[in-house]
């Protein structure tokens, strides 16, 4: 009889809430009063934060992305008052993949934006973070695509772009805060908003170009703050130093002058930190390796004897030195950790690790980096003789 | 003893299983990681050896039970006809307690997680209501219903844990060196506490176990997996995200299943990875108001009965919806209160009453 | 005259004995008074002191080209039957002297009238108040024919029949063993239906037996005409919409269940075979699964066990996901679900409901309406209805979708009785949903699972042997071992003797 009685209780408890009252359980939506927001930009403002939204395509009977847009002193309070404005009942932002930071807000400060992302119910840590290069994000969420396709679009295309080629990295919410907490220091995936190469559809010619955002290599956050910038040349030292490469071009010339493609097809360092006797910290020596392979031979398409690969592959590792240097030297410069080569000098050698006095990030500017790369040809895809 | 109330020894290992998720996702690691830094995913191997010295020891105390006695026959017996009263009425009221602070805590979790803005009594009111109803029956089948469930629970936690490992990044895990030894010492103290409660309720619930004689190897097997699983799970997070936004996270696990994509489509998955740890909830309570329906019994058989067991459901259930207001509040009980009347009730008082009842001959 | 709302009348005990009656042809008149088919005939054998006997029977149930050849004519032989005493003619026609057929010497009124209702002629003797029974069942009678709804390709094609006697004997065929033991008794104090209770002696479990026979005496109703009240008072917890007990049309699925170590009832009038104890996973075991390849019936078996899960929480799910949780919708559905739902005007779980609610009334129209009209109702309201209602937009696709994927899957189930079970179920766990999203289809989950692990049949647990403490319950629960492998009869059945396999 008592269980009958609590039995009764129960579904009487729960039944309530089926008539839709949302004061029990108060997130009862229903999918047709959702806008899904895809792309969220943030910048810095006047009033504090200016905020971009943007849907992706298709929710409307026109296919228009829904882009939107308010300055407020505080990120949630500028989705409160964009959700006021907005035709539709309720923003939907658990499915935002990619959050725009405007170059000018970078300069300021990103703890701001980092610290919402990870306080928020409904965005992921692993959303992917992009620098808008010389621009602001909301240029770039208002301005990216015409009636048909938007910023969304865009960046899903960058993404596969990124993913796919070597010369680039995504960086997500996670990655940053964390890297920031480590080493002081973060690369943030950098995109520039410029026109496409397809003109508006609506208007032809006459209505100009569209506009796009396409990977544009790193930015380097220090602190919290936007200190300097990788392009994307030099992203693919980057990836070199991280031992996360991908295939990528690499534009050379050959003895003869004539440019010849090679792929870089994978490709990694090894770090070896240099002791003094006292067990000071003195250098770092960094073995660079590479492995590709040439993809167009330039305009006559002639390929070479050994003594012409070997050339080379001499090219080719002084591409990848100067390339690799550049970014150590720019880390150097800035003070700025953001190869966590601290990390692998502590992995290396934990105890000598733990007494270096100052810290790492401290010494790295005057510490001697020895770079060596060795490079090899795979193949040419020399399609005379057979050759490999 | 109902006659009909049995279950194996293999069963009962299940059901602890079961429920030692709910308080090890709350407590691990993001306790252990304030405590161990980066080594904290190795805090359970460093708890290891005195989880086995506990369990040893409550074998020894379970092997002084007769047939149909469990921990509340034990405690009433060592603690002799003057202090079993009081005795038995605390160890109610600790599980009582600890029942309300599930409760408030389960529905703490379910409001962060996924029903943001909800209030907690809804929770602790509809989970309270079906733990005092399934109190009303059997150990039996709240043992069944465990093994039922753990397939399905290891079945989420492994597929979890295995994207989640294949993407961690290992310079946040190593190195471990000598000097994270203290540390990882004082990070195995949240893993001590999750086990706690659990290895004391089972003890509770053993009564349904027949006595036959049975080796420790099991229950170390046990040990060591459920060590192993905690291990790994506290290396997804800290590979995923670092110490140091691990430690600031509430609850980083499901932060880390929000970030998880499966098959290149399924992504957003923690409601449905929160929902299942309605099993474990519901089991942990039922059992805990069973074991205090017992206690009680044994003070007064009419306390015991269906009547009281209402009445301790009620009380449960109050209790939750007072406790705790807010967040604070409810970080500090998590933290502190908790574990400490755990871990005073698993390694003060349970030692203490059987060393006491050796001396004076009652067991 | 009572209505609902008196009191219940009152017990009425079982008179003992019903018929308080001396066994003349006289007072045999009198019981079966206004019964159109009672037919009594006297026959003159001869006898000394020219005394006479009487012929009874039940036309209908007694053939009567069997009851002349072999009753009347040996008796009005003069040569075997005259100048005999009546007691001397009872004892040779008891013994052997109608030698084609079983004889039963009846003292009493009761045992008489029992026979007689059961198909068998009697020959009553008035000077001795005694008779004698002769088994001659005719009367309309199915032929053993192929089961209709356990089709198997490579099993046996034959089925049970309504007669009991036919029934054991298919059985008797297939376990040609004196270990076969059959209890038979008689139940339902108007219909006197005659109950078998077939175990193997040796293999079952002796308490087992002891306990379902136990369980039948307490069965005291009018007619036992339907499994149901059998069922009901066999089961451990009738009111569980959950099958507790097994039935089969197949006496060779009957007798594999004998031979695993369980318990079989067969009831006159009745082609169906009950088998206790059972689980929850012989629910979900189809025929001639042992006769497959066990790979193969391994894949299936995962694959039914997957469409009990979508039967049952599939419009859940949906409504969960749809109202609470819509994150976790991949975001090009969800886009495609906002468009389709635009101008719909119900909320989803009304949707839902509504729509299961008319997948079930057009699954129920398909069942009592003949078959032709049967098969274009369903057609009629799958089609053309459900077209209509989404180009109306009074539902979205996506919920037509759910819910016949929800409703197909409970066709791959092998038992109605579970399928009708976990469908009443999903109801319940659609409601669950709407209230609380999937908290609330956890809380019926957990309530649905202490539900049916608090079920025990015959001291077996309904859930095992996954909620039993066996190693690698889930495997064998999904999977089939290859039969060569399967030594052992299951644990849980208690059986005293374990190894069914060399």
């Amino acid at each position: 009889m008592k269980r009958t009685l609590l039995s009764l209780t129960l579904a009487l408890f729960l039944l309530p809430a089926l008539s839709g009252c949302a004061g029990l359980y108060a997130n009862v939506r229903e999918v047709e009063q959702l806008l899904v927001i895809q792309t969220m930009g943030l910048d810095g403002g006047e009033g504090g934060v200016r905020l971009s939204l943007a849907s992706g395509a298709g929710i409307k009977a026109a296919g228009s992305p829904t882009r939107l847009h308010a300055s407020a002193p505080t990120v949630s309070a500028a989705i409160e008052q964009i959700r006021s404005r907005a035709n539709e009942d309720d923003l939907f932002c658990a499915h935002v993949g990619h959050v725009l930071i405007g170059e000018g807000a970078a300069e300021s400060g990103v703890d701001a934006f980092l610290s919402y992302i990870c306080r928020s119910r409904d965005l992921r840590l692993s959303v992917p973070l992009y620098l808008v290069r010389g621009g602001s994000a909301e240029e770039a969420v208002l301005g990216v695509g015409d009636e048909s396709y938007g910023i969304c679009d865009a960046l899903d295309a960058a993404d596969a772009d990124v993913r796919l080629r070597g010369d680039g990295r995504l960086t997500s919410a996670a990655e940053i805060v964390s890297s920031l907490a480590r080493c002081g220091s973060a690369l943030i995936c950098a995109v520039e908003y410029r026109p496409s190469a397809e003109e508006a559809r609506s208007g032809g010619a006459a209505a100009g170009p569209v506009m796009t955002v396409a990977p544009a290599g790193y930015g380097v956050l220090k602190g919290d703050r936007l200190c300097g910038g990788i392009d994307r040349e030099q992203a693919v030292g980057v990836g070199l130093l991280l031992n996360d490469t991908g295939p990528c071009e690499l534009l050379v010339r050959d003895r003869e002058g004539r440019p010849v493609t090679l792929t870089l097809e994978r490709g990694g360092s090894e770090l070896r930190p240099l002791w003094s006797d006292a067990g000071a910290l003195e250098g770092l020596e960094i073995s660079v390796w590479a492995v590709a392979s040439a993809a167009e031979l330039g305009v006559s398409g002639q390929g070479g004897d050994s003594a012409w690969e070997d050339d080379l592959t001499a090219r080719l590792e002084a591409e990848l030195a100067r390339r690799v240097g550049s970014v150590l030297q720019l880390s150097r410069e800035l003070g700025a950790d953001f190869l966590d080569l601290g990390g692998r000098v502590e992995r290396a050698d934990p105890r000598r690790f733990a007494a270096l006095e100052p810290s790492f990030g401290d010494l790295l500017p005057d510490l001697r980096l020895r770079l060596s790369v060795s490079g090899r040809l795979a193949h040419t895809g020399d399609i005379r003789g057979g050759s490999a | 003893m109902n006659g009909h109330d049995r279950y194996g020894r293999r069963q009962l290992f299940s059901f602890c299983a079961v429920v030692l998720l709910t308080p090890a996702l709350r407590l691990f690691p993001s306790g252990a990681v304030r405590l161990a830094g980066r080594a904290a995913w190795l805090s359970p191997p460093a708890a290891l050896p005195l989880l086995l010295l506990y369990f040893l020891f409550l074998c020894r105390l379970l092997s002084q039970r007769g047939e149909g006695e469990g921990l509340a026959e034990l405690l009433a017996r060592a603690a002799g006809a003057r202090g079993r009263t009081a005795v038995l009425l605390l160890s109610a009221l600790w599980l009582l307690f600890y029942a309300a602070f599930l409760l408030r805590s389960g529905a703490d979790r379910f409001i962060t997680t996924v029903y943001p803005h909800s209030s907690p009594p809804v929770f602790v009111v509809s989970m309270g209501l079906l733990g005092a109803w399934a109190a009303l029956g059997s150990g039996r089948s709240l043992v069944r219903v465990g093994r039922l469930v753990l397939p399905l629970l290891g079945g989420i936690l492994a597929l979890v844990l295995f994207t989640a490992l294949l993407g961690v990044k290992k310079e946040l895990l190593l190195p471990v060196s000598g000097r994270d030894l203290a540390p990882l010492l004082s990070g195995a103290l949240p893993v001590l506490d999750v086990f706690a409660a659990v290895l004391v309720l089972g003890a509770f619930l053993a009564r349904g176990v027949p006595k036959t004689p049975g080796s420790p190897r099991a229950g170390g097997r046990w040990l060591l997996g459920a060590c192993l699983g905690l291990s790994l799970q506290a290396a997804a997070v800290l590979g995923s995200f670092g110490a140091e936004l691990s430690a600031v996270l509430t609850r980083p696990f499901f932060y880390l299943v929000r970030n998880l994509v499966f098959f290149h489509s399924l992504e957003r998955v923690e409601a449905l990875v929160v929902s299942f740890w309605v099993f474990p909830d519901f089991l942990m309570v039922a059992a805990l108001l069973l074991s205090a329906r017992r206690c009680l019994a044994l003070v007064r058989p009419a306390a015991g009965g269906r009547a009281a067991g209402v009445l301790c459901g009620l009380g449960v259930i109050v209790c939750g919806c007072l406790l705790a207001p807010d967040a604070q509040s409810l970080s500090l009980l998590s933290e502190r209160l908790i574990p400490a009347l755990n871990m005073s009730f698993a390694f003060l008082l349970l030692p203490g009453l059987y060393l006491s009842g050796r001396l004076r001959k009652r067991l | 005259m009572y209505d609902a709302f008196d009191k219940l009348p009152p017990l009425h005990p079982r008179r003992d004995p019903e018929y308080a009656c001396a066994l003349t042809s006289r007072e045999l008149r009198r019981v079966f008074a206004r019964c159109g088919d009672f037919r009594i005939r006297p026959i003159e054998p001869g006898l000394e002191g020219g005394g006479r006997v009487c012929l009874a029977w039940l036309e209908g149930l007694v053939s009567g080209e069997a009851a002349a050849e072999e009753l009347l004519r040996p008796l009005t032989e003069r040569r075997r039957t005259g100048g005999l005493s009546d007691e001397r003619l009872f004892e040779r026609l008891l013994r052997g002297g109608v030698c084609a057929l079983p004889a039963q010497a009846r003292d009493t009124m009761d045992a008489l009238v029992t026979d007689l209702t059961h198909g068998c002629c009697a020959l009553l003797f008035d000077d001795l108040r005694r008779a004698l029974c002769f088994e001659l069942r005719g009367g309309a009678r199915r032929n053993v024919a192929e089961p209709t709804l356990e089709k198997s390709l490579k099993g046996a094609k034959d089925s049970f029949v309504e007669a009991l006697r036919v029934n054991t004997a298919l059985v008797r065929q297939r376990l040609a063993t004196p270990q076969l033991k059959l209890l038979e008794s008689s139940l339902g104090r108007k219909s006197s239906t005659q109950v078998g209770l077939l175990y193997l002696e040796g293999v079952a479990d002796p308490a087992k037996v002891e306990a379902l026979a136990g369980r039948l005496d307490t069965l005291d109703v009018d007619a036992l005409l339907a499994t149901g009240i059998v069922e009901e008072t066999i089961s451990d917890a009738p009111r569980s919409p959950f099958p507790q007990v097994l039935h089969t049309e197949r006496p060779d699925r009957f007798a594999m269940y004998l031979a695993d170590g369980r318990v079989g009832l067969l009831i006159d009038g009745l082609p169906i075979g009950l088998v206790v104890p059972v689980t929850l996973a012989e629910f979900m075991r189809v025929t001639g699964e042992r006769s497959s390849s066990f790979l193969i019936s391994s894949v299936l078996s995962v694959l039914r066990w997957f469409a009990l899960l979508l039967g049952l929480l599939l419009p859940a799910l949906y409504v969960a996901m749809a109202m609470y949780h819509q994150e976790m919708i991949p975001a090009r559905l969800l886009l495609s679900m906002i468009a389709a739902k635009q101008n719909v005007p119900f909320s989803t779980a009304l949707e839902v409901l509504g729509m299961l609610l008319a997948f079930t009334m057009l699954q129920e129209a398909g069942l009592r309406l003949p078959n032709p009209i049967g098969d274009t109702v369903s057609i009629i309201g799958a089609l053309i209805v459900g077209q209509s209602a989404v180009e109306a937009q009074v539902v979205s696709p996506i919920a037509i979708i759910v819910v016949a994927v929800s409703g197909i899957s409970c066709y791959t189930l092998p038992s109605q009785d579970l399928a009708s079970a976990v469908r009443l179920c999903s109801f319940l766990a659609l409601l669950s949903a709407a209230a609380a999203g999937l908290y609330g289809v956890g809380l019926f989950c957990c309530l649905l699972l202490l539900h049916l692990a608090g079920i025990d049949s015959f001291g077996v647990s309904y859930t095992a042997p996954l909620s039993e403490g066996a190693a690698l319950a889930l495997p064998r629960l999904l999977l089939r071992r290859p039969l060569r492998r399967d030594k052992l009869r299951d644990p849980f059945l208690n059986t005293p003797d374990r190894r069914r396999q060399a």
